[in-house]
């Protein structure tokens, strides 16, 4: 992949999650790290979601959720993407999660699982090396 | 979906597959290998059937709404829809939020409707370089519509109303427009205005205002002027229609147009070429000055000769 390319990042919330400060923060920490930031908006699906990231062919998909039901969406998101045979597309995820579930979402291949209270720094130095690995 | 040959995209594309689509739109968009062959066979594909809408104006002022409310008329008409969506790049972190497509979520499970947002990355002011190249992908593609949605801040509207086959200029009610648009030069570049937000105070001041500033163009160039709200979906029909009226006239002096687009997009692929090496040049001699090498005057005169001026 060419390094000049910035990267590109979705960033997705699915379900009845309304909490819209922790993807805003997120955004605008992605656009000041130099990376190409899209928002779904609230309420989209898995299905919308794996659409959006083929559409505008991004490199990440940055899950974002504050009801605890990380697990539960982040699995219809790899289902989604392994049916459309994009696997190559990088899935992370951040918010609520609960320290209980992180094994199961590496199983699955979900990357980063980051808490409440994660230095900014910490997510655009790990985004960047996935992209980019060094 | 991996790297992937231009001659596959092309047969993607050919095929009507959007994933092919938008692959070769990252290719094209970044230079990546491959995207001299595939613009080649854009250009010679052409598209015909196409309409280019662009439209710009100051931000905030309802273009993605609009877009969206525009979307659902000609989906309702069966013409499928490409939309570029064009966000600001930071100039100092070279980042960007690109937000037109969350106005337009409603079209998102619709396989007739292409949204791709897209950065400005701008370098010498005005649309992306990369811009150009994807209306060239969408045109091949064979969307019906094409819509390019711009800020309007100076270049781009100029920019927009070369690529476009007809120009939209948003304007919200309010005090100061008016002058803006003299100042800006948007009065040339506008083949139709709108004053969105038109359930506020003000919207028919605003109108009587624009269309007296425009009464100083000849009759038949003055573009209409019409009220809408977008995200009421209040007045959509008659932009559709004018957009309508404004294509037939246009058709008639569409070579004139057509060349003067073919002369813009070669000049401004040379213009980002020829600025690029430049800027590298410039970097060169910058150090070389900077370590008492030589001065200034001589960097410049040296950077001349090497392109030969
Ligand atoms: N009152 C009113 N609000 C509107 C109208 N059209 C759009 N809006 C609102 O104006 C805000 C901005 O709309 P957008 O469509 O995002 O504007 P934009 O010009 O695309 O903005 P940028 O792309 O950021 O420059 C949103 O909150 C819309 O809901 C309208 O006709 N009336
Ligand atoms: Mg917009």
């Amino acid at each position: 992949m060419n390094e000049n390319k910035p990267i590109r990042v979705l960033i997705a919330k699915i379900g009845c999650d309304i909490h819209e400060r922790g993807p805003i923060t997120l955004m605008t920490a992605f656009r000041d790290a130099g990376m190409e930031v899209i928002y779904t908006g609230r309420y989209a699906t898995p299905e919308r979601v794996v659409q959006t990231a083929m559409d505008e062919d991004v490199d990440i998909i940055a899950l974002s959720d504050h009801t605890g039901s990380m697990p539960i969406i982040a699995e219809s998101v790899m289902a989604e993407l392994k049916k459309n045979d994009e696997m190559d597309i990088h899935v992370m995820a951040g918010g609520l999660i609960l320290p209980s579930d992180i094994p199961a979402l590496e199983n699955m291949g979900v990357k980063g699982n980051y808490g409440p209270g994660t230095p900014l720094e910490t997510i655009i130095k790990y985004t960047k090396s996935l992209v980019h690995p060094v | 979906m991996g790297w992937t040959s231009p001659e596959k995209l092309i047969e993607l594309i050919e095929s009507g597959n959007r994933r092919g689509l938008s692959r070769a739109i990252s290719v094209v968009e970044n230079q990546l290998e491959g995207h001299e062959p595939l613009l080649n066979y854009a250009f010679n594909k052409g598209g015909g059937a196409s309409l280019t809408l662009g439209i710009t104006g100051p931000p905030g002022v309802g273009k993605s709404t609009l877009a969206s409310a525009l979307i659902k008329k000609y989906r309702a008409l069966k013409k499928t829809v490409g939309v570029i969506a064009v966000d600001p790049t930071s100039p100092y972190t070279g980042g960007a939020f690109l937000g037109d497509r969350v106005r337009m979520a409603e079209h998102g499970g619709d396989s007739g409707v292409y949204i791709r947002s897209i950065a400005s990355r701008k370098s010498l002011g005005g649309l992306s370089e990369g811009t150009k190249r994807i209306l060239y992908l969408y045109k091949a593609f064979g969307f019906d519509m094409i819509i390019i949605e711009t800020v309007g801040v100076g270049q781009d509207e100029i920019d927009i109303s070369i690529m476009a086959d007809l120009t939209a200029v948003l304007l919200a009610p309010g005090a100061g427009d008016e002058l803006q648009m003299s100042k800006a030069g948007i009065m040339e570049v506008a083949d139709l205005f709108i004053i969105n937000k038109s359930d506020r105070p003000e919207a028919e001041k605003t109108g009587h205002l624009l269309k007296s500033t425009l009464l100083t163009l000849a009759k038949e160039y003055q573009p209409p002027v019409i009220n809408t709200i977008a995200d009421q979906h209040v007045g959509i029909d008659a932009v559709i229609d004018a957009i309508q009226s404004i294509h037939r006239k246009r058709r008639e002096n569409g070579i004139e147009r057509y060349r003067q687009r073919i002369r813009e997009e070669i000049r401004s692929a040379v213009a980002f070429r020829l600025n690029q090496e430049i800027r590298n040049a410039v970097d060169v001699m910058t150090d070389r000055v900077l370590s008492g090498d030589i001065t200034p005057i001589h960097a410049a005169s040296e950077i001349c000769r090497k392109f030969k001026l």
